[in-house]
């Protein structure tokens, strides 16, 4: 009865907005991303602590990101995916997100470009503090454009620009980081306090032809100073995805590590999008990583076992750099986890008495992907195809 | 033929309304439909349905936007019949599709049946307080009963993604209800 009422419920909604979604289209989309998605999967990475991403994930508004201690945080769980409205006397829009040690503050409609030079297209990133960089060399001043809406205007990228928003110009100054190329990114440091920036951080921008830079995963890992900046983390469970079942695992310090370690002697070569695209795999590892040289508020990586390997950065942008460190290397990272790690808990579809005739098999074609109801024992046996539970 | 066109036909009581409704927008009708029921028989009889419903209701009514109001008789007629349907099989796709709803809106058995109107009326008033994107995929998942890989597939996000940004305004909605002492 009660499904009935929210049934019937839905269907007193007002017509505009049945008409807005049958007309609504999606203006700017990240880069697709090939990866399982079930439901059930995807709420419980949540839950067990990637709640970090979902701020960062709902980009399609490019934040620009800065973070400030607060005394306020521990009124918000560490799994919180809960907005609470900050207060504060330099926004109105400004939205608090809690990871259990600070907040982060970030704008969702405030936009900032170089306005000339070298590197005027750079891509904004994540807002860094001065001790978590190795500071290079400045190299110039610039002046760069702020620009945000003070309505519910949906604001998605600078062409959106319509004249009518807010706008500000600040100077800044650009340094290089120490021991990476200016030509793959930079950080702004700006001198004038801007409505959604702020004078004592270091801004990552990236450069958006970055990959033009990158044949193999030792390159990728030597421009950014992988050494120096990328490290697996702990904030969150390790999955394994399988047709069938996700298992989560706990992290450790030094489970973390080795596996850092493990990642950093790989070699692979650089994958295109269109190779990404065309990927099958049954089985897939997700753990969360830190890249703060590449502006990765929140970076994850996917292994898949046809031996892919994802990296995905996250921030105002999205970047993913894919590679291909061969099916036995991929496995093996699997296998240390699966060995090493402690399980938390599994979710496990095959008991589900609706499993049957709820598995699909998913093959992914290009940017689609395209699903076809197979059996149980089927889909089980497949091994080039990904399949999961419909939701 | 676009849908002032349709619509006169309708007010001239000329039977090709119906076959020029059906080729227009009988695509989405049927993708409603099949949301709700996963059944072509019944989404196709369903629609037939609507058809006539709208027959006998323009005239006298004009609406504004032929498909929308449309598109509502055959989710009604679609909701009816599935509601009729599931006390005999169970329907999961739609099931899962309520259940996510359910699950942020308080509950108490001891509540009569005003509520739907009071709920209506109550997510009128929400989805006026999220972003457009957000109503936008809110109404397709849970109004148009898509899933979420179709609404995936059609914005170019990751199920992920949608999954993630689902939950997010689920959570907002029950806040909300929370809020307005809303129980069902």
């Amino acid at each position: 009865m009660k499904k009935e009422k929210i049934s019937n419920a839905l269907n007193g909604i007002d017509e505009s907005y049945v008409e807005k979604a049958a007309n609504y289209k999606k203006k700017k989309a990240f880069m697709p991303i090939v990866k399982w998605g079930t439901l059930a999967a995807s709420l419980a990475i949540v839950i067990a602590g990637t709640a970090l991403i979902m701020p960062f994930l709902d980009t399609s508004v490019p934040p620009i990101i800065t973070e400030e201690t607060t005394s306020g945080t521990e009124n918000l769980s560490e799994s919180s995916t809960e907005r609470a409205t900050y207060t504060t006397t330099t926004t109105y829009w400004a939205t608090t997100y809690a990871t259990g040690t600070h907040e982060t503050i970030y704008y969702e409609q405030y936009f900032a470009r170089i306005t000339e030079g070298t590197y005027k297209n750079y891509a904004p990133m994540k807002a860094l503090q001065r001790y978590e960089i190795l500071l290079g060399e400045k190299i110039e001043d610039v002046t760069i454009r702020g620009f945000w809406s003070t309505n519910d205007k949906t604001f998605f990228e600078e062409s959106d620009y319509t004249g009518k928003e807010e706008i500000e110009y600040l100077r800044a100054e650009i340094y290089a980081f120490e021991n990476i190329s200016p030509d793959v990114a930079v950080l702004v440091k700006y001198l004038d306090k801007g409505e959604a920036l702020t004078t004592d951080h270091y801004y990552v921008f990236v450069n958006n032809n970055v990959k033009n830079e990158i044949e193999t995963l030792s390159d990728f890992y030597e421009i950014f100073n992988a050494d120096h900046y990328f490290y697996v983390k702990t904030s969150a469970d390790i999955l394994i995805s399988r047709p069938d079942c996700d298992d989560f695992y706990k992290t450790s310090d030094t489970l973390v590590r080795n596996l850092s370690e493990k990642l950093l002697s790989l070699e692979g070569k650089f994958l295109s999008d269109g190779e990404v695209g065309q990927m099958k795999f049954s089985k897939q590892l997700t753990f969360d990583i830190a890249l703060d040289s590449a502006g990765a508020y929140k970076g994850y990586i996917g292994v898949f076992n046809n031996g892919y390997i994802i990296f995905h950065i996250y921030s105002t942008n999205h970047f993913s750099f894919a590679f291909d460190i061969g099916e036995e290397n991929a496995t093996a990272l699997m296998s240390y986890v699966e060995e090493n790690a402690e399980l938390r808990r599994s979710n496990n579809y095959s008991n589900d008495k609706d499993y049957e005739t709820t598995l699909t098999q998913t093959t992914f074609t290009g940017m689609t992907v395209e699903t076809t109801t197979c059996t149980n024992d089927t889909a089980c046996e497949t091994v080039t195809s990904a399949a999961h539970r419909s939701e | 033929m676009d849908d002032n066109q349709i619509i006169e036909l309708f007010f001239e009581r000329n039977e090709k309304a119906i076959s020029a409704l059906s080729q227009k927008h009988g695509k989405l009708f049927r993708k409603i439909a099949g949301n709700i029921l996963k059944n072509e028989a019944d989404a196709e009889e369903c629609i037939n349905d609507a058809y006539l419903a709208v027959w006998n209701t323009i005239p006298p009514q004009k609406p504004h936007s032929l498909s929308s109001f449309v598109s509502r008789i055959v989710r009604n007629i679609s909701t009816t019949r599935y509601h009729h349907l599931s006390a005999e099989k169970r329907n999961n796709f739609y099931d899962t599709t309520l259940d996510e709803l359910l699950d942020c809106i308080p509950s108490d058995e001891t509540v009569d049946d005003d509520s739907a109107e009071e709920l209506s009326a109550a997510l009128n008033d929400f989805l006026a307080t999220i972003s457009e994107e957000d109503a936008a995929m809110f109404m397709k998942r849970y109004w148009y009963g898509e899933t979420v890989s179709d609404i995936a597939k059609e914005w170019e996000m990751t199920p992920h993604y949608i999954s993630v940004r689902l939950s997010r305004i689920r959570e907002k909605l029950r806040k909300f209800l929370e809020k307005r002492g809303i129980i069902i």
